[in-house]
C-alpha cells in the first residue's frame, strides 16, 4: 500500500510502489514521503497529521441542482406534477425559456400568461427562476435574407432595436421575480444561424437593456457547447466581459470525466481570464443526451470545481441520487489509481468519498488499498446513491472489493483527512491520472504508419476517422504505409467526400496554448501525380480566434516524398470540437498519400504563419 | 319511462360528444407535454461556430474555387447537413471580415 505524492510523478518506474493488487493511492497534494513513513510508524502521528490536514480542509457549498424545462409550455396540472417532482428530488432553480415567439406573436404586441403563470407557480415552490432570451421572433428575421420558414427561430433581428425592445420589456415585466437572464440558447452554428460577432452584438444590447431596467440582473452569456473554454476565455478578455456576468457551460456528452475535468481544472487557474476575470461558471446543461451515470459524475466535478450551479433536463432530475449528491460540499481528491476518480464530500454524516472507474469494464480495488483511510466494515457499507449499502461491495477470494464503474460509489466513515487535499485537480494532476504513457514535452510529437510500434506518438488520427468528412484509409502505397484522402466532387456525392484528415495532440503534450507556444507541422506526402497546382492543402486548426486556415501550399508533380513545414504561431489547442487540426485537401484534383505528419514546439519568438517546402 | 329513456338518450349523446371535443383538447396536451417536457425550446446540440473563411482568396484552390459565401455554404452542409441561404451566407462572411 502506497499513497504517493502527485509530484513524484516523474519517479515511476524506479521508485514507485503498487498494491498487490496493482492498485495505486495517490493523493494530489506532493504528499512528503516522511509523512508516508509516519502514517505507518504510530497511530498517534496518523491522528495529528489528519487534525492537520483537517484544518487546511474547507467544504465548500455544493452546487444547487437545477432543472431545464419549458415549464410556460405545458399544461397546468402537468406543471404542478412537475414541480412537485423536481422540488422532492432537490431541485431548487429552474431555468426556462422566454419565448420571444411567445411573448411578442406580432411586433409590440406582449402577452405574458403563460410565462407569468409558470414564474409564479415556480416562485410558489421557493424555485429561483433563470429566464433565457429566445429564441428568436420568426417576424423579426429579414425576409430577404432567406432563412427556411422552421428554422428562423434560429436567426437574428434585423433590427437590433426590435431584439432589445422585448428584453426590456422581460425585464420591466419581471423584476423583482427574475433576477437571472440568458441570452440565447447554446448559441452555436445550429441554434443561432451568424456570425460570432452577431452574436456578441445581441449579448451586448441584451445587457444593456437588462441593466437599464434591473442594474442587479445576473446576465448569463453561454458558450457554443461542449465546454468550450478557449470561447470562454475569448470573451473573458475582450471587451464583452463587461456584458457578461456569468459564463454558462454546457459539458461534452462525447467526452470523459477526465477531459471535462482538465477543461475545469483550467478553466479555474490563474492561467484561464475566466478565472482572474472572477467569471462564476454555471453548467446549463450538456451539448446533447448523456447518462444518468455521467450526469452524476458531472455533477460531482462540477462541485469540485466550485460551480455555484448545475442545470440539466427535467426528465434527467432523478430523485434517487439528485437529493443525496446535492447535500455533499466537496473537501478534496484522492486517487485510487489510473480511470477511478475518487472526490472527498462531506455532509451531515461525516467525510464521504465518490468514487467512480471510466475504464472500460469498471475497476475492482481491494479494500485492503484503503487501508490508511478506513477499516473493512466502512468498506463493507459502499453503496451507490440510493442503493442498498454494500452494494458497490463484492467478494472476490475472501478479499472484500470495491466495484466501481461508471456510477459513482459512496463511501462513509473514511478518515480522508489524512490524505485528501483540499482543492479541486489541477490540470497537472487530471493529466497525471490518464493512463497511457505521456509523450516527452520537448520532443515533437508524430504519426507514422510505417512505425510497427506505436505508429501515433503522442498525435492522433485513428480516433478520430468517424468524424465527417474524414473517413481516411491507412494503404500502403510507394513503398510506404500512408494515409490516403477520399475526395468526391460530383452532384450528390458529398456523403462519400473525405477531403479531411483530423489530428489531436496529447494534451500532456500541448493544452490550451493560448498563443504563448508556436508549434510546426511538418507533413511529409508523395508528389503529385496529375502535375503542378494539382494537389495541395492547407490546415484548419483551433487558434486563440477560433478555428482557422493556414496559407494554402501546393505539392510539387513528382512521385518522390516531399516535406512540407507549416508554422502555426497561435494555436489554442483545446480540443475544441474533440480535435486540434485538420488537413484539408479540399481544391485539389486528386487525394493525396501522407506517409508521416510531426508536431513540434517552437521558441516564441520566431514564429509566424507560413507555409514552405522543407525540402 | 319514456321520459326516461329519452334523458338516458340525451345524456349518452352529451356525454358523447364531451367525449369527442375532449379527445382532441387532450390529445393536444398530451402533444405539448412531449413537446416541452425537459425538452428546451431551442434544442442544445453540438456545434461550434460557423468556418471562418475570411482569410481565403475566393475562386482559388483553397476556396475549392468557389466564391467565399459559395465555400462557407459548402463547409457548413458538410459538417452540419444544412444549407445556408445565399444572403445569409453573405452576410455572415461579410462579418467575418469585419467589414
Amino acid at each position: 500500500m502506497v499513497i504517493r505524492a502527485r509530484g513524484e510523478a516523474d519517479r515511476d518506474g524506479a521508485g514507485r510502489q503498487v498494491t498487490p493488487s496493482g492498485n495505486r493511492m495517490t493523493c494530489a497534494k506532493p504528499c512528503p514521503t516522511a509523512r508516508l513513513r509516519l502514517l505507518r510508524r504510530g497511530r498517534s502521528l496518523v491522528w495529528m497529521l489528519a487534525a492537520l490536514a483537517a484544518a487546511s480542509i474547507r467544504a465548500s457549498a455544493a452546487p444547487a441542482i437545477g432543472a431545464y424545462l419549458d415549464l410556460a409550455g405545458m399544461p397546468a396540472r402537468a406543471q404542478a406534477d412537475e414541480l412537485a417532482r423536481l422540488v422532492d428530488s432537490g431541485v431548487t432553480t429552474l431555468r426556462m425559456p422566454l419565448d420571444w415567439n411567445r411573448v411578442e406573436p406580432k411586433p409590440t404586441r406582449f402577452t405574458w400568461k403563460a410565462d407569468d403563470t409558470a414564474v409564479n407557480a415556480a416562485r410558489a415552490r421557493k424555485l429561483d427562476i433563470v429566464l433565457v432570451l429566445g429564441p428568436n421572433a420568426v417576424w423579426a428575421v429579414d425576409p430577404a435574407w432567406q432563412v427556411p420558414a422552421k428554422e428562423r427561430r434560429y436567426s437574428l433581428p434585423k433590427n437590433i432595436k426590435v431584439w432589445e425592445r422585448y428584453v426590456r420589456q422581460a425585464a420591466m415585466h419581471f423584476k423583482g421575480r427574475v433576477r437571472s437572464w440568458q441570452v440565447r440558447e447554446q448559441p452555436n452554428a445550429r441554434n443561432f444561424r451568424g456570425a460570432r460577432s452577431e452574436y456578441l452584438r445581441v449579448v451586448a444590447s441584451a445587457a444593456r437593456a437588462l441593466r437599464a431596467v434591473d442594474p442587479s440582473a445576473n446576465i448569463i452569456v453561454p458558450e457554443a457547447g461542449a465546454l468550450d473554454i478557449a470561447e470562454m476565455d475569448r470573451i473573458c478578455s475582450s471587451d464583452y466581459k463587461a456584458s457578461c456576468y456569468i459564463l454558462g457551460a454546457y459539458l461534452p456528452s462525447a467526452n470523459g470525466p477526465s477531459e471535462t475535468a482538465l477543461a475545469w481544472a483550467v478553466v479555474s487557474s490563474k492561467t484561464c481570464s475566466v478565472a482572474t476575470a472572477h467569471k462564476p461558471v454555471w453548467v446549463l446543461g450538456a451539448d446533447s443526451a448523456i447518462s444518468a451515470d455521467s450526469w452524476m459524475e458531472q455533477y460531482l466535478l462540477a462541485s469540485a470545481y466550485g460551480s455555484p450551479r448545475f442545470y440539466m433536463p427535467a426528465a434527467a432530475v432523478d430523485k434517487s441520487w439528485a437529493s443525496v449528491l446535492s447535500q455533499l460540499r466537496y473537501s478534496g481528491h484522492l486517487r485510487l489509481g489510473p480511470d477511478v476518480w475518487a472526490l472527498v464530500y462531506e455532509d451531515a454524516s461525516g467525510p464521504v468519498v465518490a468514487a467512480w472507474s471510466d475504464g472500460d469494464g469498471g475497476t475492482m480495488v481491494p479494500a485492503g488499498d484503503l487501508a490508511p483511510i478506513a477499516d473493512a466494515d466502512a468498506v463493507r457499507q459502499a453503496a451507490t446513491p440510493g442503493g442498498e449499502p454494500g452494494s458497490a461491495v463484492a467478494m472476490d477470494g475472501g478479499t472484500t472489493k470495491l466495484r466501481l464503474n461508471h456510477r459513482p460509489t459512496l463511501i462513509r466513515g473514511l478518515n480522508t483527512a489524512a490524505v485528501a487535499h483540499s482543492g479541486a485537480p489541477r490540470p497537472e494532476d487530471v493529466l497525471a491520472g490518464r493512463p497511457a504513457m505521456a509523450p516527452d514535452p520537448a520532443a515533437p510529437v508524430s504519426v507514422d504508419y510505417g512505425r510497427s510500434d506505436s505508429p501515433e506518438r503522442g498525435l492522433y488520427n485513428r480516433s478520430l476517422r468517424n468524424r465527417v468528412g474524414g473517413h481516411v484509409a491507412e494503404e500502403m502505397h510507394n513503398g510506404r504505409m500512408c494515409l490516403r484522402t477520399k475526395i468526391y466532387s460530383g452532384p450528390g456525392e458529398a456523403e462519400l467526400d473525405n477531403p479531411w484528415i483530423y489530428f489531436d495532440v496529447d494534451d500532456r503534450w500541448l493544452y490550451f496554448a493560448q498563443g504563448k507556444t508556436p508549434v510546426a507541422i511538418t507533413i511529409e506526402c508523395e508528389g503529385s501525380s496529375a502535375g503542378e497546382e494539382k494537389l495541395g492543402f492547407n490546415i484548419w486548426y483551433d487558434s486563440t480566434t477560433g478555428y482557422r486556415f493556414s496559407p494554402w501550399q501546393w505539392v510539387a508533380a513528382g512521385s518522390d516524398w516531399k516535406r512540407y513545414r507549416v508554422e502555426l504561431p497561435d494555436i489554442s489547442f483545446a480540443d475544441r470540437y474533440g480535435y486540434d487540426f485538420r488537413i484539408n485537401i479540399k481544391g485539389s484534383t486528386q487525394d493525396v498519400w501522407i506517409s508521416s505528419v510531426t508536431v513540434e514546439k517552437l521558441p516564441a519568438q520566431t514564429s509566424r504563419v507560413a507555409a514552405r517546402s522543407a525540402r | 319511462m319514456v321520459k326516461l329513456a329519452w334523458c338516458l338518450v340525451v345524456v349518452a349523446v352529451v356525454g358523447m360528444a364531451i367525449a369527442l371535443v375532449a379527445q382532441p383538447a387532450a390529445a393536444q396536451g398530451q402533444m405539448q407535454m412531449n413537446q416541452t417536457q425537459g425538452q428546451p425550446a431551442e434544442q442544445p446540440r453540438a456545434a461550434g461556430e460557423y468556418p471562418n473563411v475570411g482569410g481565403l482568396r475566393q475562386f482559388a484552390a483553397e476556396s475549392n474555387y468557389m466564391s467565399l459565401p459559395g465555400y462557407l455554404r459548402w463547409q457548413v452542409f458538410m459538417e452540419q447537413k444544412v444549407w445556408l441561404s445565399v444572403p445569409e451566407a453573405k452576410r455572415i462572411v461579410t462579418e467575418q471580415a469585419g467589414k
